[in-house]
């Protein structure tokens, strides 16, 4: 490898002078013919873009051979062995953790470090339809994480009130709480038909596989079998027989020092503030309404950095912590506390304390959405004031299991867009139904929920359809769907079961 | 049935072994072409654009040739020459049917428009020997305009060249150490008499 340009030109006249040493006295006029030479080299415009997704192009090619292999030498037990591989392996990560830290703790050591595989994509089928109704045992409720607001502070709306009130309302869903309150009179809600503008749609598959992820079962067993033989002095840990470690963390001691917590049960790592450590604005806040601290003045949109700005702060973060972001793609800002467009003209908006920076997952060169239309992926939320980094959260073990499922037919999922998708919830008020056109839409996973009765929730990953919304309606007060996600696996497919909710003039009359 | 996609083995660092890397895809570990595919993505890009000059281009071939090389891993012989050319090759192979299917040949004379971004553009004198340099280039057979871009642009070695377009090394030096002295003979009355002007 050549380093610098001197140094390229010695090696060249060397090499030159090898072959012709009588060139040796025109060396002045070489150097100048090598040094225009190198001078004409053009700009490539080398995309570090496009070497990611090649990257993930190739990963899926790869996947896709070793398993074609697989299939071709499967004995006929070979399924039992391949199923549990993965969990073998995300365990001997972990056991390995376990044993770093469970040294660090019985030798006090001060320097460890340890290298959680969140990096690691692991993909490996189960039988056809595996995961039973995708709909799971209850209704399609969806987690109250995927919220359409704005996370963990300002103003935040369910997505299932995202269509119903023209108006903010305080703290529901997404954590909110801290944002203006504004709670008007009864309205008439908003019904909005979706007209699909783009070209015409092809579905080149009757099957798609629908993943499930795994979340570290058997991994905090790993760890307990370390943790039992460390003597503690005070009590046999070892007597509590059939345990396992469901949560770890520690918390950094110094001004905005943080805490870290690591989920086997979830196979989850969460960062956030050691609130002692940081300036607590929020404690001198009124509940439930707009934060304003007594010391100081609420925030205002000259308070909030660039875009520049948000995503450089992210970065020097994941780069000072060493995350590595491989299966993730550039960061992007979430925006959606700007919903509302006429308090944002007039200056009188409620300035989230933080805003999130989402590096949006990628699975099979694909990426993941919320059901909301919005980007899922590590998130880093910023907070305005210090201008630091408050909180991390979805970085989660990436393992899952596949299986197949029937894909919805054509109509089903352009009807399905037309009445807003996934996460909508439209009244029955088509009189006065405003009209919003959609694109050609891409192909992407969204990640939807699988309610159980038994309480425990799944988390999957189900190929779908996200239709552009080409133009948002005029004056709607706010709005924030950029997308409708419309699933492709029949199953959650069901415009028979997805009425239209009446108004409640209709009720009444009813 | 199982496919695990590891990233975090792709990390390239001072102790990659290309060597090994390259065993263990053929021993069905194909995990290991990523780091293959890190070490190699800007090069072969770079390769790419200095013969089509058009970024999708670019892209578009240097995508079929990560693709092929995947594929045909097992095909590769160590005995036979290194990685690098046979990636090289694979390319070189891409560029040409890309030409072949657009019924033209790939020649450098029309893109020179498209410049570089030298920073001498201030020195009427250097913009001028520059543009000459260029025009000189587009005269060159396409062999030794291959030669002369793989060795000062690409910074491949002679070895590499040589395998890539199927000659000798000693040829591919000799052919390199004649376009430059052609050069030295061409352009030094040139560069005087440019200077001359300047003075006068």
């Amino acid at each position: 490898m050549i380093k610098n340009q001197d140094e390229k030109i010695k090696i060249l006249l060397t090499e030159l002078y090898k072959i012709d040493l009588s060139l040796k006295k025109h060396e002045k006029a070489l150097v100048k013919i090598i040094k225009k030479l190198i001078a004409i080299r053009p700009d490539t415009q080398f995309d570090e873009e496009f070497k990611r997704e090649l990257r993930m192009e190739i990963m899926q090619r790869i996947a896709e051979i070793k398993e074609a292999k697989a299939r071709e030498k499967a004995p006929i037990f070979g399924n039992v062995f391949k199923l549990g591989t993965p969990l073998y392996a995300l365990s001997g990560m972990l056991l390995l953790l376990a044993i770093v830290i469970a040294g660090s703790v019985y030798y006090g050591s001060r320097n460890v470090s340890s290298n959680l595989d969140f990096s690691k994509l692991s993909i490996h089928s189960v039988r056809e339809a595996a995961f039973g109704s995708l709909k799971g045992g209850s209704n399609t409720i969806q987690s109250p994480t995927d919220s359409n607001g704005v996370g963990t502070t300002g103003i935040a709306l369910n997505k299932d009130q995202s269509e119903i009130a023209p108006a903010p309302v305080v703290g529901k869903g997404g954590g909110g709480g801290n944002a203006l309150a504004v709670m008007p009179p009864y309205e008439q809600p908003i019904t909005y038909r979706y007209v699909y503008q783009g070209e015409d749609l092809s579905l080149d598959e009757n099957q798609i596989e629908v993943l499930r992820r795994q979340k570290g079962t058997g991994s905090g067993i790993a760890l307990m079998s370390v943790i039992k033989k460390i003597n503690f002095g005070l009590a046999d840990i070892g007597s509590f027989d059939s345990a396992s470690v469901d949560n770890m963390s520690f918390t950094q001691n110094k001004p905005y020092g943080y805490t870290v917590s690591l989920s086997f049960s979830e196979g989850m790592l969460s960062i956030y503030k050691n609130w002692q450590q940081w300036e607590n604005n929020n404690s001198k806040c009124i509940s439930g309404i707009k934060c304003v601290p007594i010391d100081s003045e609420p925030l205002t949109l000259n308070d909030v950095p660039s875009d520049e700005a948000l995503i450089a702060i992210a970065d020097n973060f994941v780069k000072e912590h060493g995350f590595d972001l491989k299966l993730y793609g550039a960061p992007e800002i979430n925006k959606n506390w700007q919903m509302f467009e006429t308090q944002i003209a007039s200056g009188d908006i409620a300035v989230p304390m933080e805003i999130q920076v989402i590096y949006p997952l990628m699975i099979n060169g694909l990426y993941v959405y919320e059901t909301s239309g919005t980007k899922y992926g590590i998130t880093v939320s910023i907070d305005i004031q210090n201008k630091k980094v408050a909180s991390i959260y979805n970085l989660t073990f990436q393992t899952y299991d596949k299986s197949s499922y029937e894909v919805a037919d054509k109509d089903s999922i352009l009807k399905y867009a037309e009445v807003g998708g996934m996460g909508r919830m439209y009244f029955d008020n088509q009189e006065n139904a405003i009209e919003v056109p959609l694109g050609t839409p891409s192909k992407a996973y969204v990640k939807y929920w699988q309610y159980q009765p038994t309480g425990i929730s799944d988390e999957l990953l189900v190929p779908a359809l996200v239709f552009p919304v080409k133009e948002k309606p005029a004056n709607p007060g706010y709005w924030f769907r950029q997308n409708i996600i419309v699933p492709l696996a029949k199953d959650l497919i069901n415009l028979n079961q997805d009425l239209p909710v009446p108004l409640i003039e209709q009720q009444l009359q009813q | 049935m199982e496919t695990v996609i590891s990233y975090a083995t792709s990390m390239i660092d001072k102790n990659f072994d290309e060597q090994k890397a390259i065993l263990r895809c053929q021993k069905e570990n194909l995990d290991e072409f990523a780091n293959l595919y890190d070490k190699y993505a800007r090069k072969i890009y770079d390769f790419v654009y200095y013969k089509t000059f058009h970024k999708e281009t670019a892209e578009d071939l240097t995508s079929k040739t990560f693709m092929k090389a995947l594929e045909h891993i097992n095909k590769f012989d160590a005995k036979k020459g290194k990685f690098s050319s046979w990636l090289y090759q694979i390319a070189r192979n891409n560029i040409i049917d890309h030409y072949r299917s657009k019924k033209e040949e790939y020649n450098l004379a029309e893109f020179w428009g498209i410049a570089s971004k030298d920073d001498t553009q201030k020195d009427l004198t250097k913009k001028e020997t520059l543009a000459e340099v260029k025009e000189y280039l587009t005269k060159l057979t396409q062999e030794q305009k291959d030669i002369i871009v793989m060795r000062v642009w690409d910074d491949l070695s002679y070895q590499e060249i040589a395998q890539i377009i199927g000659k000798s090394e000693a040829n591919c030096r000799m052919i390199f150490s004649r376009v430059i002295k052609q050069m030295r003979q061409d352009f030094i009355p040139l560069i005087l008499a440019l200077l001359l002007i300047r003075l006068v």
